[in-house]
């Protein structure tokens, strides 16, 4: 058993650890094949791999907050289970598992069916918990095995909001776009997407911003093809993504963050 | 004159014959070497200001593979063709980088730019004297294990230079792994740190490597998996790097 520490200040034990995701997988006596220790932002975690897969249980509350079941990945060439199936099979588990919110406060906001190719295919579907149109940091995750079935990954993290979540902050949504518009350049913006969000710090400290997500391409061209053959070139304009941050009472940009 | 007239066309003839064979001599490099340790090669950037930085992934990516017993190097801003030169010597190559909005091109930086493109079809970079075709080698890419391009559609088809993924594997590299779409820049250095480890630590296999890796970027970026999501892997997704060889 290896013990991979960074930094972490523990509040429960290994032991306890294992004992979290005995409880989460209702199976005694578990077979741990390695133990060891992430910070992940603000919080700590005991990664822990058995014979079932990888878990991480969170220090803190002791709750197992990622499992990857690895033998469910398996026979996942075939897509036998339609979409619709397979949103039903993952909302059933997260009413399971993810008790801390019901389904019915969460939304769906992200659906995937990935392809991996020789590695075969997975369903994913993410949740958000979104207060009078504020995202928060709760959320969780499910990946399917869409040929049987099978959950193959969850993720369920829940914070409780400890400070006061404000709808209609001083700085208007058109105010936060024309702010992150102006912290930005070379790109030709396509779309802008702003979002009021509570953001946990990695002091674990609580805030609420806005986040405005820029999508467009480059204005210059990031490299040019030319034919040998006729001489015609063929400029790429590669997409840019920002993220930009802004604070909901003062307008200030508290980050700018290019993607891609 | 009429055998002067011959002797000056069989002359340009065998100059040409000359020119050509010169050609062939220098696009095709001699035939690979395997090393004891076998060799990992990878490749990461701190681009101009203002651009997206990978580092320090390569040395992360080496550290683990020294673990496994492979020689792991690191290149930090690397030009193009010594990265193409050494890999027909590596057992495993990854670049975490730049690529394209269309696919297939690794843009390697060292001050100024230079690429490795999937496959030659009558179409070069313009502006750029340093750029490499994967599809310039025969087979002396058969002995790469395992190669992972940790960028912006490195497993999507481009109508002018190929994918990078599907023609690595036509070269005869065992296992690569490439991104369908654009990946975010956070996201694309939890997955490489969480992939490598996966990869020496527990001695997972390509698949479940990649895919807890992709979970865990999804985690440090609360639930954005940007992009990252969208790997795809050609070969064997059941190959592990231990112990450490050369591909077969």
């Amino acid at each position: 058993m290896s013990v991979v520490s960074i930094g972490t200040s523990a509040c429960i034990n290994d032991t306890q650890a294992v004992n979290s995701v005995s409880q989460f997988l209702e199976k005694d006596n578990l077979i741990v094949q390695d133990i060891s220790e992430y910070q992940i932002n603000s919080d700590s975690y005991y990664a822990i791999i058995t014979e079932d897969g990888e878990f991480l249980v969170n220090s803190e509350n002791s709750k197992v907050e990622l499992s990857i079941f690895i033998p469910n990945m398996n026979n996942n060439s075939e897509i036998s289970i339609p979409m619709d199936e397979a949103y039903n099979i993952s909302k059933g588990y997260l009413a399971q598992y993810y008790t801390e919110l019901g389904v019915e406060d969460l939304k769906l906001t992200e659906t995937y069916l990935e392809q991996h190719g020789d590695a075969g295919s997975e369903y994913t579907f993410v949740w958000r918990e979104v207060i009078d149109g504020v995202t928060t940091p709760n959320y969780a995750i499910v990946g399917l095995n869409p040929h049987t079935g099978n959950i193959v990954g969850y993720v369920g993290i829940y914070r409780t909001i400890t400070i006061p979540i404000d709808s209609h902050p001083a700085i208007t949504r058109n105010d936060a776009v024309d702010i992150a518009k102006k912290a930005i350049d070379g790109v030709s913006i396509s779309s802008v997407n702003p979002e009021l969000k509570i953001l946990i710090d990695q002091n674990g400290d609580q805030n609420e911003i806005w986040e405005i997500c820029i999508d467009g391409t480059s204005e210059k061209p990031s490299m040019s093809f030319v034919s040998v053959k006729t001489g015609e070139t063929f400029p790429v304009y590669n997409p840019m993504r920002y993220f930009v941050k802004v604070d909901v009472d003062t307008g200030l940009t508290l980050d700018v963050l290019r993607v891609w | 004159m009429e055998k002067r007239r011959r002797n000056i066309a069989q002359s340009r003839i065998c100059r040409l014959f000359i020119g050509i064979c010169l050609l062939i001599v220098l696009s095709i490099p001699v035939s690979a070497i395997q090393y004891d340790p076998p060799r990992a090669s990878n490749y990461d950037f701190d681009y101009p200001l203002g651009e997206i930085d990978s580092a320090p992934r390569a040395y992360n990516a080496s550290n683990h593979q020294d673990m496994c017993s492979y020689e792991g190097d690191a290149y930090l801003n690397s030009s193009a063709t010594p990265a193409w030169t050494r890999m027909a010597d590596d057992a495993i190559f990854s670049f975490i980088g730049h690529g394209s909005r269309d696919g297939g091109v690794l843009c390697f930086w060292n001050g100024t730019n230079s690429s490795i493109l999937a496959e030659y079809r009558g179409y070069v970079p313009e502006d750029q004297t340093d750029y490499r075709f994967l599809s310039s080698y025969s087979d002396e890419l058969n002995d790469l294990l395992l190669t992972t391009y940790i960028t912006c559609n490195s497993a999507k088809e481009n109508e002018y230079v190929g994918n990078l993924t599907n023609m690595s594997y036509q070269k005869g590299m065992d296992t690569t792994l490439g991104f369908t779409t654009e990946i975010g820049q956070p996201q694309a250095k939890d997955f490489s740190w969480k992939y490598w480890y996966n990869l020496a630590i527990y001695n997972w296999t390509v698949s479940t490597s990649a895919d807890s890796a992709k979970y865990y970027a999804a985690v440090w970026n609360w639930g954005n998996f940007s992009g990252i999501q969208n790997y795809v892997i050609v070969g064997n997704p059941q190959l592990t790097i231990k112990p450490a060889r050369y591909g077969s």
